[in-house]
């Protein structure tokens, strides 16, 4: 005894020390405490039913320990995790009974307040150590993958001829993905469609003429494709294709309502199946016989799932009950309390330890498997959530009546919104070949997203035409494109026209110019030597005229001193002297003036030689002129020339171009045509031989 | 050509040559509707037309008749409808016999298309076809998984529930008719409500026609044209014959002026299945000679046309009788109308017990019955009711009555003294002959303690808002309006918007303790709203078919208490007076006389209006509307039937018999016995009528259907036989017991009087008349029995005249 109790009190000491040691590094205290803000809170609100005396329902809030210990319904408080705390839950109004009672809910404030608390891990009072409690571990890992050997399980080569045609495209009741294909399935009218989520063209038509498929489920390994459906109040059934083959390889159950939930188990040897019948039945496909009917439901079953590992069954129904079954005996194995409204999926993690379901209140919640608690809830899609599917890797997609689909971390945080639909997302699956996800709505249009970044990568049609309406389309489109191939041939001829037309005028222009060119050289030419031939002249003629003008001047004075000479002579009498002096003055007057009429004479010959001389000068020039506005005006026209050559030019590359791609289209509609009328021979083929097998 | 003509024109002689017809000249030929607008190329009008003979009786002669469209151009005519052709105003004559009758046609957007609505077209397919009645999905948690709101009081909830909560299931938008609606609508496959209309019906050509458009709600529902008002026609008719016919049309008119031929549409009713069947197209069949109130119900509205059936080529002769008052001749009136002599005057010894029973609660006494006999005046019956009037017994009987109107009990929540005090204030008003008006002014919008103020217990009595407004609509208009709580009432034009909006009346009466722990005070706590319950709104208050008034700084109460007993209300006075007719008459003109509404017609409009008026004239004062009655011929007609009358309930032609009821009947006993009853809080002798509190009864009251006051129905009173009362007469201690405890034998034999007398003595006593000879040979026989002691054989016979039902009833 004594040891051990020395063993006790060093122990105590020990981690007393600890703590002390640990003293500095202690997180400062939490602002919200039982003692300080909580409890006053339940006083004012709660205790008039929860004290220490009434203890209604178990449960006392007056104080911590008892509070702690929690009342009829089990724990009150999770410390940690206001939304997994059943208290939280009351008080928020997030599940039934609301409480306070006949009242209205507690205001935000004090519900933040709350909510803290919990969050913090409802400590007692600031000096209460929290113990955080962790909260739900939420990842995944070493999940066995499942993966099967060989390539990917994809379906051969499916006829494509839809079972009906119809101009709007039903509400879409049914999706699913394939596991480890890039393949989805979408439920239709008497037929399942099958598109190949990488290309998203239609890969096979599995004929469904029982009606309408509520529920589509490919087997784990993703090889078999369920679906359940039929035709309400009157036929009820699940059919198995082998996705490899595209043969229906079994048909279950002979409901007289159509079914609405439906799964094929992991190991492939249980279907089970529900609907308005409130009942489950789980049948053998090895030999079709029913194994067990569940009849706890109280309301029309709305959803199914076999966990994974094959070992459990999960049911939900449309007022909100959710049961696990062990799925080969169909023992109760949880009941899973919280859903007040319709249930509307269900689906496993991949790994069996989770199972998420949604509900009409737009809840989804996450549930753990060793006592069947909600480990994690939240409002996903305000007005209602319609589908819930785990992805391989843990994470979840949903949709709802706010027309989104949404992508949820493991943990519940969302990370894509994606673009909203016109109306109620009815149906979401991820599609982890690929990663992408596609959603349906009530009008009929499928999307399709990448998971990584939200974007839009396209639509998928729930109502693809019928085979001949394609040949019909592509016959249409190749007259189209001959038409438009003409029309372009046309358009090249004009503009060939054209452009040869501005081609030849470019070219006469461009001659004209060069004549014109010449013409101008040659005048030049003709008037250069005329011009300086005038010029010399004309200095001949103007120095003649100086000289006769300089000479006349002398002669006046010649003959003025000739004059006076004589005069003089005669007054002198006759002066020898001077009458030799005057003759000698008279020679030399009539000398110099035969010097003027000389050079008179030679200005006035120079003046009749010029008077020709210019005339053809001034005519050498003219010419000239006229070449050079007869160039300058062509070389004004000469640019647009260019530039309407150039547009013609332009308009036949273009008119090339239109032919050419028409011809690329009828090419491809005549492909396309010739594809699809040996899609038809081949789905005819395929109807023959399904007629041969049937007789 | 012309021959042909004539061939069909002399068939058509030959045809109005028969005898039925051939008596009596035609006097008038109706069309209806008297005009036709159609507008959108959907539209259409179908008409009837109607021959009136000069006795009163009509055939329909819509497939007789010449009809002939002034612009043939703009209508296309086709089995008696006129679909539209092209815009323009024409005229249509139609003409039988020689008579004819022109009605103008209008035509307006002939070529353009009305789109589909979901709540102009597609929900009254489900109230036709019965899709949303309370058996089937318009049961409160629906049937079989799907829920229709009863009677489409909520569109949006159904729109929703039919497309979105499970889709793809009911609604097929890429194949619309393998929808599960219209599958299990035309019976493709199994439906628990069976085949609801078929495949190629109108009705469903309008569902398939909405889901083709996308099953698309009312973008704008506030803006979807609101029914206003509701025709059918026939207004009456009266038929001759079993198996003669008659069509109706019924046309709604709406809120943006339109209207709509919704024959194919109303959901048909009558209230006399053997005399007028009809058939969900709208075809009345005659049956068994009677009268019948023909309904077509469309959306909220639902309205009646009136049917006579008579027996074929039947001959009559109104005698003429004579009256006494307006009561009479209002009477007379109907019984003409229904060819119906009414029954003989009744004796006047059967007149005394009847008046005093009625008026009074107690059987004449022997003197009384004595001197009345012994008057020879002609105005004696006139001076014995008032007499009666101005005795205490008749205001403790009404008091009675009122308190059973306004549940007096004690209970739990309610102190016998504040009970106490409530029926003495109640007496005090009914002794001092206040003015009903006044009185229900008073203890509407009373205030105070339940002590000091004892009217306030009305609001103790019953405190929820919404029952509250229930009982002063069922109490002061008669109508029931409970079923408007939850849905828009079916045979009714009430709807939840009227019954919200009249309850907001009551949603500010503040309640606390007075100081003594069995006192309410009740006062106006000013705050307080009733929200509608589908889209939680706050309703304003709203009079029941009347106006939404000025309520500012004012009592909402007081408000209601004033409209309720003004000339705004069509229904206080007559309601009351109907209450009084119904005492004396042992029937109301509406019965029962709480459940006026429109599938409920009085049997007698014109005598239940002049009623109420006479009872404003009157200042509301009770004695001469109850002399009125008391006065009149119609009360005191015998109980013996005629041939004509043999059938008669709802007319008045004969006098009903009834079961007295409990507490007169005890009261009665207790008085031929002369003994004495002990009630609780009574002094020994009192009667049983003057019972305050309803808590207290006895086994007698209880088995002979005393009310217990719980509610405020007139069904609470019950005058049913059943075998617990007959063996409680018989074997019980209340008979058997008082003839012995009485002493009254012993006592008469004692003054002397000879065994035959004592008989006498007694039996007019219970009987109001003198033995029959044959009764006195009975009693002669018993006496000579060996060994017989006359008071014991006296005794015998006073048990064998209690157990009587000439004792029992008041006839």
């Amino acid at each position: 005894m004594r040891p051990f109790s020395i063993l006790m009190s060093l122990s105590v000491a020990l981690l007393s020390s600890a703590a002390v040691a640990e003293e500095p590094a202690a997180p400062t205290p939490p602002k919200v405490t039982y003692d300080d803000h909580v409890k006053a809170i339940f006083r004012a609100k709660c205790a008039n039913c929860h004290n220490t005396d009434k203890k209604v329902a178990g449960l006392d809030l007056t104080n911590y320990t008892s509070m702690m210990q929690g009342g009829g319904s089990g724990a009150a408080i999770e410390g940690g995790d206001a939304s997994a705390s059943y208290l939280w839950m009351v008080v928020s109004h997030e599940t039934e009974p609301y409480m306070p009672p006949n009242s209205p809910k507690l205001d935000d404030a004090t519900l933040a307040v709350i909510k803290e608390w919990i969050d913090l891990g409802a400590p007692e009072n600031s000096g209460s150590k929290v113990a955080k409690k962790k909260s739900a571990d939420l990842s995944l890992s070493g999940v066995p993958t499942g993966k099967p050997e060989g390539p990917p399980p994809m379906p051969p080569r499916l006829p494509l001829e839809p079972a009906r045609y119809t101009p709007r495209a039903d509400a879409i009741t049914a999706l699913a993905s394939s596991p480890w294909a890039p393949l989805v399935a979408v439920g239709g009218y008497n037929q399942v469609l099958l598109y190949n989520a990488q290309s998203l063209e239609l890969a096979g038509v599995l004929p469904f003429p029982e009606g309408v498929p509520q529920v589509l489920r490919f087997s784990r390994n993703g090889k078999l494709l369920l679906a359940g459906g039929g035709r309400g109040a009157y036929q009820g059934l699940c059919v198995v294709w082998d996705v490899t083959t595209g043969e229906r390889i079994a048909e279950v159950g002979d409901e007289t309502d159509a079914v609405l939930a439906a799964d094929i188990s992991p190991d492939q040897k249980l279907v089970a199946l529900g609907g308005s019948n409130k009942k489950v039945k789980v049948y053998s496909t090895e030999t079709g016989e029913m194994l067990y009917e569940l009849k706890k439901h109280t309301e029309w079953v709305y959803a199914l799932e076999f966990s994974p590992d094959n070992v459990l069954l999960a049911s939900a129904d449309r007022n909100g009950g959710l049961y696990v079954w062990e799925a080969l005996s169909g023992n109760e194995f949880l009941v899973l309390d919280g859903h007040k409204t319709a249930v509307n999926a269900v689906s496993w993690r991949p790994d069996s330890n989770l199972l998420a379901s949604c509900d009409d209140e737009g809840q989804i919640r996450l549930w753990e498997m060793e006592n069947g608690k909600t480990v994690k809830n939240w409002g996903a899609h305000g007005g209602g959530a319609k589908a819930v599917e785990f992805a391989r890797d843990g994470r979840l997609v949903s949709c709802g009546v706010d027309r989104t689909a949404k992508l949820w971390a493991a943990d519940g945080n969302q990370q894509h919104a994606f673009s909203a639909f016109n109306d109620v997302s009815l149906d979401v699956t991820y599609v982890a070949e690929g990663d992408r996800v596609v959603s349906g709505d009530w009008t009929g249009e499928i999307r399709v997203w990448n998971a990584a970044d939200g974007a839009q990568v396209g639509t998928l049609a729930a109502n693809p035409p019928t085979i001949q309406m394609r040949i019909d389309q592509a016959a249409v489109a190749a007259a189209a494109a001959k038409q438009q191939h003409d029309a372009a041939a046309g358009v090249f001829a004009a503009a060939d026209g054209a452009m040869k037309g501005a081609e030849a005028t470019l070219a006469k222009m461009k001659a004209d110019v060069a004549a014109a060119e010449a013409a101008k050289a040659a005048a030049e030419e003709r008037a250069k030597p005329l011009a300086e031939q005038v010029a010399m002249l004309q200095g001949e003629q103007a120095k003649a005229l100086e000289t006769a003008k300089r000479l006349e001047t002398a002669v006046a004075s010649l003959a003025s001193a000739t004059e006076q000479v004589k005069a003089a002579a005669k007054l002198d009498g006759d002066s020898a002297d001077l009458a030799i002096a005057a003759s000698g003055l008279e020679t030399a007057l009539a000398a110099r003036s035969a010097q003027v009429t000389a050079q008179k004479t030679a200005a006035e010959s120079a003046s009749q030689q010029l008077a020709p001389m210019t005339k053809e000068l001034e005519a050498a020039q003219a010419a000239s002129a006229v070449a050079a506005q007869s160039i300058a005006s062509l070389s004004q026209q000469l640019p647009a020339l260019e530039q309407s050559l150039k547009a013609s030019q332009e308009q036949l590359a273009a008119a090339q171009k239109t032919m050419s791609d028409a011809q690329a289209g009828l090419a491809a509609s005549e492909a396309s045509v010739k594809r699809w009328q040996d899609e038809l021979a081949f789905a005819h083929k395929a109807d023959n031989a399904q007629a041969a097998v049937s007789q | 050509m012309n021959g042909m003509i004539r061939f069909a024109s002399l068939f058509g002689a030959a045809l109005l040559a028969t005898p039925a017809f051939a008596d009596s000249p035609l006097v008038e030929l109706r069309v209806y509707p008297t005009d036709v607008q159609l507008n959108t190329s959907r539209d259409r009008q179908s008409y009837v037309v109607q021959a009136v003979y000069e006795d009163g009786i009509t055939r329909d002669v819509t497939d007789e008749a010449q009809v002939a469209i002034a612009n043939a151009a703009l209508v296309r005519h086709e089995n008696h409808t006129l679909y539209p052709a092209a815009d323009g105003s024409t005229e249509m004559s139609v003409t039988f016999g020689d008579k004819s009758v022109k009605a103008p046609v209008t035509v307006a957007a002939a070529v353009t298309d009305r789109p589909i609505s979901f709540r102009l077209d597609v929900m009254p397919v489900f109230m036709k076809s019965s899709c949303n009645n309370g058996a089937c999905h318009g049961a409160a948690r629906g049937k079989d998984g799907f829920r229709l709101s009863l009677f489409g009081f909520d569109p949006q909830g159904d729109y929703h529930r039919l497309t979105r909560e499970i889709s793809g299931r009911r609604i097929n938008l890429a194949v619309p008719e393998s929808s599960l609606m219209i599958e299990k609508s035309v019976g493709a496959v199994p439906h628990t409500g069976g085949k609801r209309f078929e495949t190629d019906s109108e009705y469903n050509q309008t569902l398939v026609r909405w889901i083709v458009s996308g099953a698309l709600n009312d973008a704008d529902p506030a803006a979807v044209p609101a029914v206003v008002s509701l025709e059918l026609y026939p207004k009456d008719a009266v038929l001759d014959g079993e198996g003669a016919k008659q069509r109706l049309t019924v046309r709604a008119k709406y809120s943006d002026g339109t209207d709509r031929d919704v024959t194919n549409l109303a959901y048909f009713m009558t209230n006399n299945e053997t005399s007028a069947a009809i058939s969900q197209e709208g075809e009345v069949t005659a049956g068994t000679r009677g009268e019948a109130f023909v309904m077509a119900r469309f959306g909220t509205h639902t309205v009646g046309s009136h049917f006579i059936v008579l027996p074929k080529g039947l001959q009559f002769t109104w005698p003429n009788p004579p009256t006494n008052n307006y009561i009479d001749e209002l009477v007379n009136a109907k019984l003409r109308k229904l060819r119906m002599t009414p029954s003989e005057v009744c004796t006047d010894e059967e007149f005394i017990r009847r008046s005093f029973l009625d008026v009074i609660g107690k059987l004449p006494t022997v003197e009384e019955h004595q001197t009345f006999m012994a008057d020879s005046s002609p105005d004696k019956r006139a001076k014995l009711i008032d007499d009666l009037l101005s005795r205490k017994e008749f205001t403790e009987l009404w008091v009675m009555k009122w308190a059973e109107l306004l549940a007096m009990r004690s209970s739990n929540e309610v102190s016998y003294k504040s009970m106490l005090l409530y029926y003495n204030w109640l007496q005090e008003q009914i002794a001092s002959n206040v003015p009903m008006d006044d009185m229900v002014r008073e203890l509407l919008g009373s205030k105070g303690g339940t002590f000091t103020s004892p009217a306030t217990n009305y609001y103790q009595v019953e405190r929820d808002t919404l029952k509250t407004a229930e009982n002063v609509a069922q109490v002061f208009m008669g109508m029931r309006i409970q079923c408007t709580q939850c849905h828009n009432h079916p045979f009714d034009r009430w709807t939840m918007d009227d019954y919200y909006g009249f309850s907001a009346f009551f949603s500010q009466i503040g309640r606390k303790r007075g100081e003594d722990p069995r006192e309410l005070i009740i006062f106006n706590s000013g705050g307080g709203e009733v929200n509608h319950p589908v889209d939680g709104r706050v309703m304003a208050p709203k009079f029941l078919g009347g106006a939404t008034p000025d309520l500012a700084g004012r009592d909402r109460r007081e408000v209601v208490a004033e409209w309720l007993v003004s000339n705004e209300n069509p229904y206080f006075a007559t309601n009351l007076a109907n209450i009084v007719w119904a005492h004396f008459l042992g029937q109301g003109i509406i019965e029962q006389v709480d459940d006026v509404r429109v599938s409920n017609p009085a049997s007698n409009p014109e005598l239940l209006e002049a009623l109420g008026k006479k009872f404003v004239e009157y200042d509301y004062d009770f004695k001469r509307i109850v002399k009125d009655i008391c006065t009149s011929l119609a009360y005191q007609r015998s109980t013996k039937a005629n041939e004509s009358n043999a059938a008669d309930t709802r007319n008045f032609a004969k006098a009903d018999l009834r079961r007295i009821r409990a507490e007169v009947l005890l009261d009665c006993i207790t008085q031929v016995t002369d003994t004495q009853d002990d009630f609780l809080g009574l002094p020994k002798g009192a009667r049983a009528v003057q019972i305050a509190d309803g808590n207290t009864s006895s086994y007698f009251l209880t088995t002979f259907g005393r009310a217990t006051r719980t509610t405020v129905c007139s069904c609470e009173v019950k005058v049913e036989p059943n075998l617990s009362q007959a063996l409680h007469l018989l074997n019980g201690d209340t008979v058997n017991a008082k003839v012995k405890q009485g002493g009254l034998v012993p006592r008469l034999l004692k003054e002397g009087k000879a065994p035959r007398d004592v008989f006498a003595d007694l039996t007019i006593r219970s009987f109001c008349r003198v033995p029959t000879e044959q009764e006195y040979a009975a009693l002669d026989a018993a006496l000579a029995v060996e060994g017989a002691k006359p008071e014991q054989v006296l005794e015998d016979f006073l048990w064998a005249l209690l157990n009587s039902r000439e004792f029992l009833f008041n006839h």
